[in-house]
C-alpha cells in the first residue's frame, strides 16, 4: 500500500509537478488560553496555563503566571488559585488549597490581559476498586531478547457510563553499561486481548483506554501482557537473572476511572499522538472544553496497585 | 363611416338573431321523414324555419325512414346527424352540417441511422405533423410512436442536432421504418451540449448529453481528449484535487457514481493514479449524465449515473485512425463485416511513457553495481461487434479492457571490508477492469423494445514487494528474504432485461430487471520473511464476500395534459448476503409544466440506495481504494433528493437551464479519526464509522448552441455537510468537496474550415482541509500522583502526562480552505482534408497564466544553523503548471 505514495511523488510530481510555499492565513487562531488539569481527590486542584502559538511558529510555551485564576464549586466562587513553580517544573501550576471532593462540581476562571477563558464544570468520578490482580505467567528466553509477562486484574464496574484507562509496568532491571549501574527499563508494551475490551484504544506511553461499553455495572476481568524488550543475557549470572526479572520485579499500575470529559480528551488525543507521523491517516480533532480556550478541564480517580510476582 | 355603422349594427341585431335561431330549435314539431334522402329530410326541416348548410357529403344521399312526434328540431336534428356520422354546430344563424372526422390508431415503428456510418442514432427526435405527436429514438436507435390520425395522410419531420432535418410523407397506417439521416454540410456551424429531449417537453432533470465530437473540442492536458474530465466542466458536477481520480457530484461522494459502458457498470476506470480516465474517446458514440430526478430504470448509487454508449461501427465502408499525444497513442478503426448487415469497432490505446522513460531511467541510474529498471505504462481496448439478426433482432458483443502497470526492478552491490553485499528490490502494482458483454435487441410487434444483457465485470488492484539481501564474508553466507502482496478484486457476473412499451401516444412504459452476483475480496495480505532457514509466513485477509443484487422497476413517461408531462417510477431492488438481506423501494417523479412554448418549469424526486462502498481516505481517491459491499453491519446507503427548476430557450442559439436542489444521504462511511488505510492488520469494518450527509445548491447552466461561437457558462453555488457521531464529536462539518463556487467556462470557436480554437476556464473555492491552527500544551500530571503510586522513576521513559507534551491542534474537522483553484486551458485544432482521408493537429497550454493550484500540502520543518530557530512551514505540490499539449491525428 505505501508504494502509492511512492509512485504518486516519484512519478507524476516528478516530472510535472512544481512546489511553492502555502500562504496560510490562521494566525488568528492562536494566542489562546490554554487551561490543563486532571484533577483528583489525592491532591490539590491544580491547572495549568499557558498560550497557545501558532503551529508556524514553534517558540517556547508562554506561559500566563500573571493571569487572574478562579476556581468555583458547584458555580459559586470558591477561591482564586495561586501560582507556583518548582525549579523542576517546565511549566508552573496555579493550586487551590483543598482536594476536590466526590460529587462537586468544578470549573476554573481566568482573566490574562483583554482575554478570558472558562472551563466547563466537571467532577471526579467514582472510585473504581480492583478486587483481584495476579500475575501469571513470565515468558523469557536468551534467543528472543523480550520478556513478557501476564497478568489479570477484576474490577467492578459502576452502573452508568464509566470511563477508564490504566498504565502498566514492570520495571525490568538490566545492566547500563556506561555507568556500571542495574537501571530500569523500559522499553516496554501493554496488549489487551480484543475479547476482552473489545472497545479499547491502546493508550500513549503503555496505557490502555477503555469505556465500560459491554459490562456497565458488572465485574470484569481483563487479562493483558507487559512486553519488554530487554537484554536478560547481559546479566551473566542466571540466578541473579531469575532474581532481577521475578524476585525483584513487580507489576505497577495505576487504575484510573476518567470523568465523560477526560474520556473525550484522552481518546481524541491518543489517535492524535498515534497517527501524528502517518500521512495517509485521518485527521484528529482533539477534545478542548474551555470555552474561548483549549485544554482540558477533567476530574478522575486514580487506584493504584502493585502486584507481587508469585512465579 | 358607413362601413362603422354596418358593424355597430350588426353587433346590435346579431344577438337578436341568434335568440331567433335558438327559438327555433327549440320549437316542437311532428314530422314523418319516410323513404327520403337525408339532403331531403333537411330540406324538410328548412320549411319549419331554419336554415341548413351542408358540404355535398355522400351520407346526404342515404335513404331514412323514421317519423318524429312533438320533437323539438334541435333533437331530430341532432338525432339524424348521430345516425349517419354527421354534427352540426350553430354559425350565426345558420345551422352547418359537417362531418365528423374518423380518428384512425396507427403505431409507427422503426430505427434512425447516420446515413453515412449506418450507425445507430440516439435521441434523435420524430415528430408527426398531422397529430401534433412527437417521440425519440433510444439508445439503440429505436423509436415507436402511437398516433391518433385524422388524416389519411401523415407527415414525419426527423431532426437531430448537427444534421439535415428529414421530411417522410407517407399513408397513415402501420408502418416500419429505417431512416438515414445526413450531416450538415455547413462545418462552421457547430452545436455542443445538447440534451437528448427538448428540456421545455421533458421530464429530465439534471440530464446533460455529450457526444464524442463535444467531448473531443474541450481542451484537455496533455492533448489527451478525456470523458470524465470534460464531464467535470458541468455545473454541478466537480472534480477531486488535480492527479486524483473520481469526480462528485452535487456534495455525494466519488463512490455514488454509477458509470456505464453500454449499460455495463465500471468501477474504477482511471489511468495514471486518476489523471486520466480509461475511456478512449474514439470508442464513445454518446454520453448522458444524470445528476437529479433520476427516472426508476438507473438504481444502485445515489448521486449520478453517466451513461456511455459506445460506437456501433461503421456499417457502410471503413474507417482507420491514428492518434500520437504527449501522454499515449490511440489507433482505431470500425467497419462493416457485412455490408449494412454487421460491423465490428476496435480502439487500442497505450502510453509510451515506460518507452522513452525505462532507457533513460536506466542510464541515468545505472552506476558500479547498480542497476534501476523503472517503469510504467497503461493499455486500453474497446472492441464492439453488431450483427442485424433480422428486422426484428440485432445482436451485440462487446469488450472492454483497461489495465495500468508500474515496476521497479533494483540491485546493488555492496562490499564493506570483507563483506560482499547484494540487495535487491522488486516492486509491482498494478489496477485494471475487465468488462465482457453480450446484448440482445427483440423487437415484438412494433411497440414493445426488449434488450437483453449478460455481461461479467472486473476489477482488480494488486501491489507486490519482494526484497532480498545476501551477505557473504567469505565463510559464512546470511540470506534475509522478505515480500509483502496485496490486492483487492471485485468480480460481478449479471443479467438483466429492459424493457420499453409504447401503448398509446401518451405514454412510454419502461420496466426491466436484474440480477447481479457479486464477489468482493477487499484486501488481501501476505507477508513473508525469511532468514536463513526461519521462515514467518503471515496472511492477513479479509474475508471474500458473495452477495447477489436483485433489482426490478417500471416507469411511465406521459402525458398528462398538453401542458404537463410526468414521469413516475419505482425501483425496488434487495441486497442478499450470507445471513442479511437488504430491501428497498425507491420511489421516483419528475414533473414538467410548460409554460409557454419557450419556458418549462420541472420538479423531481428520486430516492436512492446503494448497497456498495468505496472505502477512501480523506486525503485523495486513489486506485488502491477499496470498494466494499453492506454487510451485516454496515447498512445500505441511501438518499432523497428534491429538485425544481426551469428551462429555457430564449432562441435557437441560447437556452438556460436553473436548477436548485436538496440531497439528504444516510449510512454514510468514513475511516474513523486517525485511522489509515496503511493499517492492512485491521478489518475495513472496525475502521469506519457511519453518518449522514445533507448537500444542496443552486447551478445555472447557460448554453450557446449554435454559432461559430458555442460553448457554454456554468455556476454552481453548493454546500455539502457531513454528520458523524464519532468524527469531531458529532458535530456537522463541510465535506473535503464542499465547495461553495464553481464556474466554468467554455468556448469553441470555428475559424474556418481548416481551424478551430477552444478554451476553458474553471474557478473553484479551495478544498476545506484540516489543518492544526494551534500549538499548545497537554496536562501534566504533579509529580504527587506518580508517587503516590510508588511508581519507579524511570531514566529512559515518561509516564503519560508525567511531562507536557505538544498537541498540535484543529479546532474542527475540515477547518480550513485552501486557496481557490483556477484554470485557463486553450487549444487550437487544425484539420487538413486530403485525398486519402484527413490529418488534424491540435496544440496549445494548459494552465496559460501558470497558476499554482495546490494538489497536495505538508510540513517541512527547518532549524536555522546559526540561530538554532526552528522554522516551520508549509508548502503545496502543483501537478499541473503551465503545460503544453500537442496530438496529432491521421483519419483514412
Amino acid at each position: 500500500m505505501s508504494l502509492n505514495k511512492i509512485l504518486i511523488f516519484s512519478l507524476i510530481f516528478g516530472f510535472f509537478s512544481c512546489e511553492k510555499e502555502l500562504v496560510l492565513d490562521i494566525d488568528g487562531a492562536n494566542d489562546q488560553i490554554v487551561i490543563n488539569s486532571l484533577f483528583n481527590p489525592d491532591e490539590v486542584l491544580s491547572a495549568s496555563v499557558t498560550k497557545s502559538m501558532s503551529p508556524l511558529n514553534p517558540n517556547l510555551i508562554e506561559e500566563l503566571s500573571t493571569a487572574e485564576v478562579k476556581l468555583y464549586e458547584n458555580n459559586v466562587f470558591k477561591e482564586i488559585m495561586t501560582y507556583y513553580k518548582s525549579p523542576d517544573d517546565v511549566v508552573g501550576k496555579f493550586y487551590s488549597t483543598f482536594n476536590p471532593e466526590l460529587g462537586e462540581n468544578y470549573s476554573i476562571k481566568v482573566k490574562s490581559g483583554e482575554k478570558e477563558a472558562s472551563t466547563v464544570n466537571d467532577m471526579v468520578p467514582v472510585n473504581t476498586p480492583i478486587n483481584s490482580s495476579a500475575v501469571n505467567w513470565i515468558e523469557w528466553g536468551d534467543s528472543t531478547n523480550i520478556i513478557r509477562y501476564l497478568f489479570d486484574i477484576t474490577f467492578v464496574d459502576p452502573p452508568g457510563a464509566s470511563y477508564y484507562y490504566f498504565n502498566a509496568f514492570f520495571p525490568v532491571y538490566e545492566l547500563n553499561e556506561s555507568s556500571g549501574n542495574y537501571e530500569f527499563f523500559a522499553n516496554q508494551y501493554l496488549e489487551i486481548g480484543t475479547n476482552d475490551l473489545p472497545n479499547h484504544q491502546l493508550y500513549i506511553n503503555n496505557s490502555l483506554l477503555f469505556n465500560d461499553e459491554g459490562f456497565n455495572g458488572e465485574a470484569k476481568q481483563i487479562s493483558g501482557t507487559v512486553t519488554t524488550f530487554t537484554q536478560p543475557s547481559l546479566i551473566s549470572d542466571e540466578n541473579e537473572q531469575v532474581d532481577r526479572i521475578i524476585n525483584k520485579s513487580k507489576l505497577y499500575i495505576q487504575f484510573h476511572s476518567v470523568s465523560d470529559e477526560g474520556y473525550k480528551f484522552h481518546s481524541s488525543y491518543a489517535k492524535e499522538f498515534s497517527t501524528a507521523v502517518d500521512i495517509y491517516s485521518e485527521p484528529t480533532v482533539v477534545y478542548s472544553n474551555i470555552e474561548n480556550g483549549l485544554g482540558i478541564f477533567a476530574g478522575e480517580n486514580i487506584t493504584p496497585l502493585e502486584i507481587e510476582i508469585v512465579y | 363611416m358607413s362601413k362603422t355603422f354596418a358593424l355597430i349594427a350588426l353587433l346590435i341585431v346579431s344577438p337578436f338573431c341568434f335568440s331567433q335561431i335558438n327559438q327555433s330549435l327549440e320549437q316542437e314539431i311532428t314530422i314523418s321523414l319516410n323513404d327520403i334522402s337525408l339532403r331531403d329530410a333537411f330540406k324538410l326541416l328548412e320549411q319549419k324555419g331554419v336554415s341548413i348548410a351542408y358540404n355535398n357529403f355522400d351520407e346526404l344521399d342515404k335513404n331514412i325512414n323514421i317519423n318524429y312526434t312533438k320533437k323539438t328540431i334541435r333533437y331530430i336534428l341532432n338525432d339524424l346527424t348521430k345516425k349517419n356520422g354527421l354534427k352540426f354546430k350553430l354559425i350565426g344563424n345558420i345551422i352547418t352540417i359537417y362531418k365528423k372526422k374518423e380518428v384512425k390508431n396507427t403505431i409507427i415503428s422503426g430505427y434512425v441511422f447516420d446515413a453515412e456510418s449506418g450507425e445507430a442514432m440516439i435521441g434523435c427526435r420524430l415528430f408527426e405533423e398531422t397529430s401534433r405527436n412527437g417521440i425519440h429514438t433510444n439508445q439503440f436507435g429505436f423509436f415507436s410512436l402511437a398516433l391518433k390520425t385524422l388524416t389519411p395522410d401523415c407527415k414525419l419531420e426527423i431532426s437531430y442536432v448537427g444534421y439535415e432535418t428529414r421530411t417522410i410523407n407517407f399513408a397513415c397506417r402501420d408502418t416500419s421504418f429505417e431512416i438515414h439521416l445526413e450531416r450538415k454540410k455547413d462545418n462552421l456551424t457547430t452545436v455542443i451540449v445538447t440534451a437528448k429531449k427538448d428540456k421545455i417537453e421533458s421530464t429530465g432533470m439534471g440530464n446533460i448529453n455529450l457526444t464524442s465530437r463535444e467531448i473531443k473540442a474541450i481542451p484537455a492536458i496533455g492533448g489527451e481528449t478525456d470523458l470524465l474530465k470534460a464531464i467535470t466542466l458541468l455545473p454541478g458536477i466537480k472534480q477531486g484535487v488535480d492527479g486524483s481520480s473520481g469526480f462528485y457530484v452535487r456534495g455525494g461522494g466519488a463512490d455514488q457514481n454509477l458509470i456505464l459502458l453500454d449499460g455495463v457498470p465500471i468501477y474504477n476506470p482511471y489511468h495514471l493514479w486518476g489523471f486520466l480516465s480509461s475511456f478512449n474517446s474514439d470508442a464513445i458514440n454518446d454520453i448522458e449524465i444524470n445528476k437529479g430526478a433520476f427516472p426508476a430504470r438507473y438504481g444502485g448509487r445515489l448521486s449520478s449515473v453517466l451513461d456511455i454508449t459506445m460506437r456501433d461501427g461503421n456499417m457502410k465502408k471503413w474507417e482507420k485512425n491514428l492518434t500520437l499525444g504527449l501522454l499515449s497513442a490511440k489507433l482505431s478503426f470500425n467497419g462493416p463485416l457485412i455490408k449494412d448487415k454487421s460491423s465490428i469497432m476496435l480502439t487500442i490505446r497505450r502510453t509510451y511513457a515506460d518507452l522513452i522513460i525505462v532507457p533513460i531511467n536506466s542510464l541515468v541510474n545505472r552506476g558500479e553495481g547498480f542497476k534501476r529498471n523503472e517503469g510504467y505504462n497503461f493499455t486500453d481496448l474497446n472492441f464492439k461487434f453488431n450483427y442485424i439478426l433480422s428486422k426484428k433482432d440485432r445482436l451485440y458483443a462487446s469488450v472492454f479492457l483497461s489495465g495500468d502497470k508500474y515496476y521497479l526492478n533494483q540491485s546493488e552491490e555492496l562490499k564493506n571490508g570483507g563483506v560482499d553485499l547484494k540487495n535487491t528490490l522488486k516492486r509491482k502494482q498494478g489496477w485494471g477492469n475487465k468488462i465482457g458483454a453480450l446484448r440482445w435487441n427483440h423487437l415484438f410487434g412494433n411497440q414493445l423494445f426488449v434488450n437483453t444483457t449478460g455481461y461479467i465485470s472486473a476489477y482488480n488492484y494488486y501491489t507486490d514487494e519482494y526484497g532480498k539481501s545476501i551477505g557473504s564474508d567469505g565463510i559464512s553466507t546470511i540470506e534475509k528474504e522478505s515480500s509483502i502482496d496485496y490486492s483487492s478484486d471485485v468480480i460481478d457476473w449479471a443479467i438483466k432485461q429492459d424493457y420499453q412499451y409504447y401503448p398509446t401516444r401518451k405514454h412510454t412504459i419502461r420496466f426491466g430487471l436484474s440480477w447481479i452476483y457479486h464477489t468482493f475480496k477487499p484486501g488481501v495480505n501476505g507477508f513473508l520473511s525469511k532468514t536463513g532457514t526461519e521462515t514467518i509466513q503471515n496472511n492477513i485477509s479479509n474475508p471474500t464476500i458473495y452477495a447477489s443484487e436483485l433489482s426490478a422497476y417500471i416507469e411511465d413517461d406521459f402525458e398528462l395534459t398538453k401542458r404537463i408531462q410526468l414521469n413516475l417510477g419505482v425501483h425496488t431492488s434487495a441486497f442478499l448476503l450470507k445471513n442479511t438481506t437488504y430491501k428497498s423501494i425507491q420511489p421516483r417523479a419528475g414533473v414538467n409544466f410548460k409554460i409557454s412554448e419557450k419556458v418549462a418549469l420541472k420538479f423531481g424526486y428520486a430516492d436512492m440506495t446503494q448497497y456498495l462502498h468505496l472505502l477512501t481516505s480523506s486525503g485523495i481517491s486513489q486506485s488502491s481504494d477499496l470498494w466494499v459491499p453492506v454487510t451485516d453491519n454496515v447498512k445500505p446507503q441511501n438518499s432523497r433528493q428534491f429538485s425544481i427548476g426551469t428551462a429555457v430557450n430564449f432562441n435557437k442559439e441560447y437556452q438556460l437551464e436553473v436548477e436548485g436542489y436538496y440531497k439528504k444521504m444516510n449510512n454514510l462511511i468514513d475511516y474513523k479519526n486517525g485511522a489509515s488505510f496503511l493499517n492492512t492488520a485491521t478489518n475495513w469494518e472496525d475502521k469506519i464509522e457511519v453518518g449522514k450527509g445533507e448537500s444542496y445548491g443552486a447551478e445555472i447552466f447557460i448554453k450557446k448552441i449554435k454559432g461559430k461561437l458555442t460553448g457554454w457558462l456554468g455556476y454552481t453555488l453548493a454546500w455539502s455537510n457531513r454528520t458523524f457521531k464519532e468524527i469531531n464529536f458529532g458535530e456537522t462539518y463541510p465535506y473535503r468537496y464542499d465547495r461553495r463556487h464553481d464556474i466554468s467556462l467554455l468556448a469553441n470557436y470555428k475559424l474556418s474550415e481548416k481551424w478551430s480554437l477552444n478554451g476553458s476556464w474553471v474557478f473553484y473555492t479551495g478544498n476545506a482541509v484540516t489543518l492544526p491552527t494551534s500549538n499548545y500544551i497537554t496536562p501534566q500530571y504533579t509529580s504527587e500522583v506518580f508517587q503516590t503510586s510508588n511508581f519507579p522513576t524511570p531514566t529512559s521513559f515518561n509516564y503519560l502526562y508525567s511531562s507536557a507534551g505538544i498537541i498540535q491542534s484543529a479546532n474542527s474537522r475540515n477547518n480550513y480552505r485552501l486557496p481557490a483553484y483556477h484554470r485557463l486551458d486553450l487549444t487550437a485544432t487544425h484539420t487538413k482534408k486530403k485525398s486519402w482521408g484527413k490529418w488534424e493537429m491540435t496544440f496549445g497550454v494548459t494552465n496559460l497564466y501558470n497558476r499554482l493550484n495546490p494538489s497536495f500540502y505538508f510540513i517541512r520543518s527547518t532549524v536555522d544553523p546559526t540561530t538554532e530557530k526552528a522554522t516551520v512551514k508549509y508548502y503545496q505540490r502543483t501537478l499541473f503548471p503551465i503545460m503544453p499539449t500537442f496530438s496529432y491525428s491521421i483519419s483514412f
